[in-house]
């Protein structure tokens, strides 16, 4: 319709170019009115220069229905994710539902989050190095390895294999549970299909991702020492001192602390994309994708947000400055 | 007078702008065994779903036993649950339960049993839908379309419920299979004509279904509805509501070729 409209225009002679100069300059709000109240612009009788307004118009209206679809969805988790809150307060799930979810969330998923953290810490040390090298301070490898992978990549990292390997999962099979009306079930049969379905799912992100993050910051030291110190050749000593001298307890409180928001935020995505899957097919594909896009763009989020308020937090209470040298 | 078991009275739903269910009037008396028919899409299933308070009606009212429902908490909702069986078009199983733990589901929720108890009562009512005890231990995608929904009738039956609601519950199965199922719902509705305890009525049951076969040989009255997007703000979404014998001679251009699964008047729409 857009490019429509400025088709016409460009056609228009330069009688009607004045109009529509004086129309859309003078008097662009009457346009706005006469095209927008009455659904389209066909529907105006006589009205000259409809099309180009509408032209105009049109960004607006698609910018307005972006806007109420983001408010409408944020709002939909927002209220969604206080449902599960209350729910959790009001009883806690039953070891028969927590189990299996524990199981699927937190056991299976370790040998993915083993191996990406193993590479990470390799991959950070063969960034680094030469880099450091450049100003004879490959010594302190061990510190910007270990500290990177403790306050940012650890938690980050395994809530990403989180996000991928159980979110879409989740996603996908809630989907398919309202799709064939399991969730319609559950409710018939007396439970409440959050507490029964979604809570469990929720508390297992929640609980199990600082155990993951443990073992993703454990396998990533460990991928780094191995590769800076028996291939590299930095110092055993060396690389383990600086390492010690630049993590704090508060740097792995900080991480795991950021991990648990990011469960929590991981769980809940999952499950709502599930609860209000399309249908068929396509739908739960949706779910699936959506749950992932959208948890991973959480985690940045509450990663940026997180590390500014942590890191604040840190200067406050410890204002003595840190420094590699 | 006893007060309907169930009733909607002006009850609209609407998905988007979708009008589903027009301003619907039914009402179910105790004991009664209600089919409800109407060609695809006409809201059959959702109007059921809306009586038994699984979907919230856009407007309108639901009643059970006389009493309001739409309108409470959700506290007071939980308290005030009517106990339902649903038997859902796919049986709608737990996938990731054995055949034992779907028929245990309701009685766990509600603790109404527990341990032997609950062995029990799951290997009878196993028992009473006609199935061997050993599917017990078995998953649901590893069942045939007929075991699946006498798995669903077992399910729904575990709790003991005043109403039971069958979705469309022959679709999908063999003729000798479907008679199996018309016989179970038969069974079902008679379970308690003769228990004279007040705590337990007589079983109401409505039936959503295209089989001819299942309204003759279950219904006590049918409601045939309409699609509702066609119809004037005044019309009714019912198009017939009465006993069985008499919507088999039925003369309305609508409900006649329907009963009769006569194609003629939708041919000559798709040609047109």
């Amino acid at each position: 319709m857009h490019r429509n409209s400025r088709s016409r225009a460009a056609g228009a002679s330069a009688d009607s170019r004045f109009r529509l100069k004086f129309r859309v300059r003078v008097a662009p709000q009457f346009c706005y009115v006469a095209v927008v109240s009455t659904g389209s612009p066909s529907a105006v009788p006589n009205a000259p220069f409809a099309g180009a307004a509408s032209g105009l118009t049109e960004p607006v209206r698609w910018l307005g229905a972006a806007l109420l679809n983001v408010t409408r969805d944020v709002g939909g988790l927002t209220t969604f994710a206080f449902a599960v809150a209350f729910s959790l307060l009001r009883a806690r799930p039953s070891k028969r539902v927590l189990l299996p979810c524990l199981y699927e969330i937190g056991v299976r998923s370790i040998p993915v989050v083993l191996i990406t953290g193993g590479f990470i810490g390799m991959v950070l040390a063969v960034q680094s190095y030469d880099q450091l090298a450049m100003m004879h301070l490959q010594n302190r490898l061990g510190a910007v390895v270990n500290v990177s992978l403790v306050k940012e990549l650890g938690p980050v990292l395994a809530a990403v294999m989180l996000a991928g390997r159980v979110g879409s999962r989740t996603a996908a099979e809630l989907g398919t549970m309202r799709v064939t009306e399991q969730i319609d079930a559950v409710k018939a049969l007396g439970a409440d299909p959050i507490g029964h379905l979604v809570v469990p799912r929720v508390a297992a992100c929640v609980l199990l991702i600082p155990l993951l993050t443990v073992l993703a910051d454990a396998c990533g030291m460990f991928g780094g020492w191995l590769f800076s110190v028996k291939l590299l050749g930095i110092p055993d000593f060396h690389y383990w001192h600086h390492t010690l001298n630049f993590i704090t307890a508060y740097d792995f409180a900080s991480g795991l602390v950021k991990s648990l928001a990011f469960g929590a935020s991981i769980g809940v995505i999952a499950c709502h994309r599930g609860f209000h899957s399309g249908a068929g097919a396509e739908g739960v594909g949706a779910a699936a994708t959506e749950s992932f896009v959208l948890s991973f763009m959480a985690i940045l989020c509450l990663d940026f947000l997180l590390g500014v308020v942590l890191g604040r937090l840190y200067w406050i209470l410890w204002p003595a400055p840190m420094t590699l040298m | 007078m006893t007060a309907p078991k169930l009733e909607l009275r002006s009850a609209y739903k609407r998905f988007g702008t979708n009008t589903i269910v027009h301003g619907l009037n039914l009402s179910v008396a105790v004991g009664e065994t209600l089919c409800l028919i109407g060609e695809s899409g006409c809201g059959k299933s959702v109007s059921m779903k809306l009586a038994a308070a699984l979907l919230p009606p856009t407007s309108g009212e639901v009643l059970w036993d006389g009493e309001r429902v739409d309108d409470l908490s959700a506290a007071e909702f939980r308290r005030r649950r009517m106990k339902f069986g649903y038997l859902f078009q796919g049986a709608a199983l737990f996938d990731s339960m054995t055949v034992f733990e779907n028929v245990a589901f309701g009685p766990r929720q509600l603790h109404a049993a527990d341990g032997p108890a609950l062995a029990a009562l799951v290997a009878a009512r196993i028992r009473e839908v006609g199935l061997p005890e050993h599917v017990m231990h078995r998953k649901p995608a590893g069942l045939s379309g007929g075991q699946r929904k006498r798995v669903g009738l077992a399910r729904a039956l575990a709790l003991d419920p005043d109403v039971m609601l069958y979705d469309e519950p022959t679709t999908g199965l063999d003729p000798v299979m479907s008679d199996v199922i018309n016989e179970l719902i038969l069974r079902v509705a008679a379970s308690r004509d003769d228990d004279p305890r007040p705590d337990r009525p007589p079983v109401t049951s409505i039936v959503v279904t295209h089989d001819m076969h299942t309204v003759r040989r279950v219904a006590d009255r049918v409601v045939m509805l309409r699609p509702a997007p066609n119809l004037a703000p005044h019309e009714s979404q019912v198009l017939f509501d009465g006993r069985v014998e008499d919507l088999f001679v039925s003369d309305d251009p609508a409900v006649g070729p329907f009963v009769r699964g006569e194609a003629g008047e939708k041919l000559r729409e798709l040609a047109a």
